[in-house]
């Protein structure tokens, strides 16, 4: 029974993310017949519609679907790691730590390129993830909901204001630094995809291959201990995967919050608690929030677009408070 | 733990303490802000006369000799009318000032910080006789300002430039020079329209200007912005799309084919990349438009044709127009 | 807590170590927390000295004779510099200091948590929220946008409140709803950044660092009037801010009235931050560092409201000096300065948090 009710859920996950990514092809600020949209894909043609849905919408959208799987399977290993409910990459200042690490490459190694920055975007994630856990798991109680959230947004701020300090004087990274605060699928290199998926793949299998590793932790360390299971490595292991994840999702699209913290949750109350299911289905879901809210985002104010780093925000924060109303997170 | 309860009295006197701290600060904030009449400490030899300017009437000196401007339409005006400033700040992503102004004209003007965000002591050091701003850009650092030297502030910049420049002049005390470029501008409007084959061949060209802008979307400017108004007086027509009484018409690179036109002019404010320019231009898209296939579309210089504004920029604008369009 | 004594109970024959019994004019006797004032004594005296400095130093120095001067109305060729530049400037810093210090303390208390801040719970995001979009929708007269902003800093605030009551006001609860808030206003700032007229925008784009460059008293005196008719509210504070802090229990079986007196408090300190913020636009952490640090200095059991009002004033006005000349000739906003040093202590207080003050207690 469990079983057929986990692969229906997949089933029709799977088939959101078909809509949405229909969505995504057949709606934006220019309005084009769903008949020509699939002309165009399966038939090409040069018409001007046609290049709108070939040359912006495509790589748009498969920009969104690798960012989405990204960033929802980060929160959840993010998640899974920290056994906290509210872990997230933008919560958490990770993706502000990505975008500071771009930023630093454009304005102080003079890297200018996807494949040199993204790097610097590694690393800046890295630094800020584990900077703000050390912080929050420092003292006693070790690192509750709260104290994680907090961390997160001290380091967010902190990293605002020591960009706005230092690079005070250099107007023009300032200027491309509002453009790395705002995650947006729009305007985007296409190049970027070719030069993002290894590490997509990789962060991908990397945690997927600790799926049961999770599942045992969820249990307790102590629990994961005795399970033969070795725990340090496994924290590792996941604080890896997460950052390369978020790394990549913030060097193609820059900082989009939320996206981690309200897909695994919704994707536990869909199949259950297994990492192996919960995985999957949150890679699934994750590009179907990213491609929704984005739709959202093209049609609310036209004729211009709202970037889908707000969009997600605003749809995410009722998944926050709910969360947050819920007794166990508080007293986790 | 009792010691927490006795403190109540003590905490009662503190809070008394610091009623006692603010009323003192507001009785001196209060006293002091009557003291300035915006009048200047700095008086300039010669008279003085009263312009009206955004924020009510104001005195100036007639002949003022060091003069602050604090936006790039203040500074066009200011060089147009032959008037060299003292202090000027700095326009967005450049660190210097506008760069289509004769340089040896801008030698030596101090740089006093950042557009809408000047450095008060910056300006104050220069011990200016006048400055020149706008509502829009400085009403906010009004009281400042006006203790340093009689502000004038127009009420916004951009589409009344024509009106804003009347009222630079008429405070820097330079009414005939500015008659002189005002016709100087409608002549070479004239010779331009001539140059363009007639009122009506002109009036018959659909031109199009789009700027790229870092962080926003694509902008299609239309009838009241700067360029709008310099392209109505040549009696360009616009395409419908552009053809409206706002600032800008603001498109996604989807709709990039609303900015074709018989011609197009296109600038980029900030990185090429993050405003979308590299990605729009080499886009299919872009080259598919009619203007861009029929090698029509001319990438103009942001600061001449968007960021300064004022007669300097515009009869270069007129230059560049007369110059491209043509071309073919 | 379980040696509980009445109220009535002080006076001489109850006097605590650390306490002086204080006889004014014979009628009637306090206590007084012997520390506590002389730290409160140290550090006005310190703001003062700072005050002289700040006046002192910037673009040209002036000789603290000339300053002095000045302010006492004498004739000076500096007139113009400190008196009319440097001494609005001033005033603002001291009393947007004073604003944040006090609302972080009151804020504090309640939440009965360090990390508790106005501009961790939303007040700050959502004063600059509407500020942005008021301005965006051509609302340029400064005297109106002070009040939105405040506005805006309640909405925000109430929604958080209302958002994070559930069966009682939990303090964890509070705060995470608060920073979810925060993070979904800063989007929705962005995104009238992004939609609005481009000369206002960059206009909002200076306010929301957070400067103090070129204010003054014109965005003073709100502040000074709220600040003023706070005083009795603050009197009322700080006797209500003992009975706060007992448990539950312990303040139930006083007979006091939590619910009421918590959302006083709070709303007395949402309100002097969303002015401050109106004035001065976001100027980070000052709340949560201020009332910190005179606690620390005072050790009291209390947050003592005072001291916190001076060492907020007194973070402001440094905070101001060195982002005035840390940079030179660059000037950076006073909210940079705060957040550089206010985010690395939040995490430090994070760090040394026991379970009890890091954790719902």
């Amino acid at each position: 029974m469990q079983l057929r009710r986990r692969t229906g859920w997949m089933a029709a996950a799977t088939a959101a993310l078909l809509l949405a990514v229909l969505l995504s092809l057949a709606v934006g600020s220019r309005e084009i017949p769903p008949s020509q949209v699939l002309d165009a894909l399966l038939h090409g043609g040069t018409s001007q519609n046609a290049e709108v849905v070939r040359s912006l919408r495509v790589p748009r959208t498969v920009i969104g679907i690798m960012v989405g799987a990204a960033l929802a399977v980060a929160g959840v290993v993010m998640q899974g790691v920290t056994r906290n409910p509210i872990a997230e990459p933008g919560i958490l200042g990770v993706s502000q730590g990505a975008s500071l690490g771009v930023v630093c490459a454009i304005a102080y190694a003079g890297v200018g390129t996807l494949s040199g920055y993204v790097w610097f975007a590694f690393a800046g994630a890295g630094a800020a993830a584990v900077a703000v856990y050390a912080v929050a798991a420092r003292g006693r109680g070790g690192a509750s909901p709260v104290k994680l959230a907090l961390a997160g947004a001290a380091m967010n701020a902190f990293l605002a204001s020591v960009v706005s300090g230092v690079l005070t004087t250099d107007a023009q990274t300032l200027e491309t630094y509002r453009f790395w605060q705002v995650g947006s699928l729009s305007g985007r290199d296409t190049d970027i995809i070719g030069m993002i998926w290894p590490f997509l793949a990789a962060g991908l299998l990397l945690v997927l291959a600790m799926a049961r590793g999770l599942d045992a932790l969820a249990l307790g360390e102590d629990v994961a201990k005795g399970l033969g299971q070795n725990v340090a490595l496994l924290r590792l292991t996941g604080a890896l995967g997460a950052t390369v994840l978020t790394g990549a999702a913030v060097a193609a699209a820059g900082p989009i919050a939320f996206v981690g913290l309200a897909v695994p949750h919704l994707a536990r109350a869909l199949v259950g608690t297994a990492h192996r299911w919960v995985l999957p289905m949150a890679a699934l879901l994750g590009p179907v929030m990213i491609l929704v809210s984005d739709v959202v985002g093209r049609i609310v104010f036209p004729p211009s677009e709202v970037p889908v780093a707000v969009t997600t925000s605003l749809i995410g924060v009722p998944f926050l408070v709910a969360l947050v109303r819920r007794r166990s997170v508080v007293a986790a | 733990m009792s010691r927490k309860h006795s403190a109540r009295s003590t905490r009662s006197r503190y809070a008394l303490a610091a009623v006692l701290l603010c009323t003192a600060l507001a009785a001196t904030a209060c006293s002091s802000s009557g003291d300035g009449d915006g009048g200047g400490t700095h008086k300039a030899g010669g008279g003085t006369h009263t312009v009206d300017t955004a924020m009510g009437p104001v005195k100036v000196p007639d002949h003022p000799q060091r003069v602050v401007v604090l936006d790039t339409a203040e500074l066009d005006s200011a060089i147009t009318l032959g008037v060299k400033p003292v202090g000027a700040t700095s326009a967005g992503t450049s660190s210097g000032f506008l760069d289509y102004l004769p340089q040896d004209e801008l030698a030596g003007i101090k740089n006093v910080g950042a557009i809408a965000d000047p450095d008060m002591e910056a300006v104050a050091a220069l011990k200016p006789d006048l400055i020149l701003s706008s509502k829009v850009r400085d009403g906010a650092h009004y009281d400042a300002l006006s203790h340093i030297a009689p502000t004038v502030l127009t009420e916004s910049t951009g589409a009344p430039w024509k009106a804003d420049f009347q009222l630079h002049a008429a405070a820097l005390g330079r009414t005939a020079q500015a008659a002189k470029a005002l016709t100087a501008y409608q002549d070479h409007v004239a010779a331009v329209t001539a140059a363009l084959g007639g009122a009506a061949k002109a009036a018959a060209t659909e031109v199009s200007m789009v700027r790229f802008v870092e962080g926003a979307d694509i902008r299609l400017y239309g009838n009241a912005s700067y360029i709008g108004t310099v392209l109505k007086d040549v009696g360009l027509a616009r395409p419908s799309v552009q053809d409206v009484e706002q600032l800008s018409v603001d498109v996604s690179p989807e709709q990039i084919d609303k900015a074709d036109g018989d011609a197009i002019f296109y600038a980029t404010y900030g990185d090429p990349k993050a405003a979308k320019e590299t990605q729009v231009t080499a886009s299919s898209l872009w080259k598919g438009l009619g203007a861009v296939a029929a090698g029509r579309a001319h990438q103009v210089d942001d600061q001449l044709w968007y960021q300064g504004i004022g007669y300097t920029a515009a009869g270069k604008i007129l230059d560049e127009l007369q110059r491209d369009l043509t071309a073919t | 807590m379980s040696t509980t004594r009445p109220a009535s109970a002080q006076g001489s024959r109850f006097r605590p170590e650390g306490y002086a019994v204080v006889r004014p004019g014979g009628r009637g006797s306090f206590l007084l927390h012997r520390r506590a004032f002389a730290v409160t004594c140290v550090l006005a005296a310190l703001l003062a000295a700072v005050c002289v400095a700040y006046l002192c130093v910037g673009e040209s120095f002036v000789a603290p004779g000339e300053v002095v001067k000045v302010v006492f109305g004498r004739p000076s060729p500096d007139e113009l510099v400190v008196g009319e530049l440097r001494e609005p400037r001033l005033a603002l810093g001291l009393l947007v200091g004073a604003a944040f210090g006090v609302s972080g303390a009151l804020i504090q208390t309640v939440a009965r948590n360090p990390l508790a801040s106005p501009d961790v719970i939303g007040v700050t995001h959502g004063a600059g929220a509407v500020t942005v979009a008021a301005m965006t929708y051509g609302v340029t007269s400064y005297t109106a946008l002070p009040y939105l902003s405040v506005a805006g800093g309640l909405t925000a605030a109430a929604l958080v409140y209302v958002f994070a009551w559930r069966r009682g006001l939990h303090a964890a609860r509070f705060v995470l709803i608060g920073i979810g808030f925060s993070v979904a206003l800063s989007s929705v700032t962005q995104l009238f950044l992004t939609k609005g007229d481009y000369l206002v925008a960059q206009q909002a784009k200076v306010w929301l660092t957070g400067s103090l460059n070129g204010r003054g008293y014109a965005e003073a005196r709100p502040l000074a009037l709220v600040l003023l008719a706070a005083v009795p509210c603050a009197l009322w504070a700080a006797r209500a801010q003992r009975t706060v802090s007992f448990d539950d229990d312990t303040a139930t079986a006083l007979g006091v009235r939590l619910g009421r007196v918590r959302f006083g408090l709070v709303a007395l300190g949402v309100v002097l931050a969303s002015v401050a913020t109106g004035a001065a636009g976001p100027v980070d952490f000052v709340a949560l560092l201020a009332p910190q640090i005179a606690r620390r200095l005072t050790r009291t059991a209390q947050i003592p409201l005072l001291a916190s009002a001076l060492t907020g004033a007194l973070v402001v006005v440094v905070a101001d000096l060195l982002a005035r000349k840390l940079f030179s000739p660059t000037e950076l906003p006073v909210g940079v300065m705060t957040a550089a040093v206010g985010a690395p202590y939040l995490m430090w207080l994070i760090v040394r948090s026991r379970s009890r003050s890091g954790e719902p207690s």
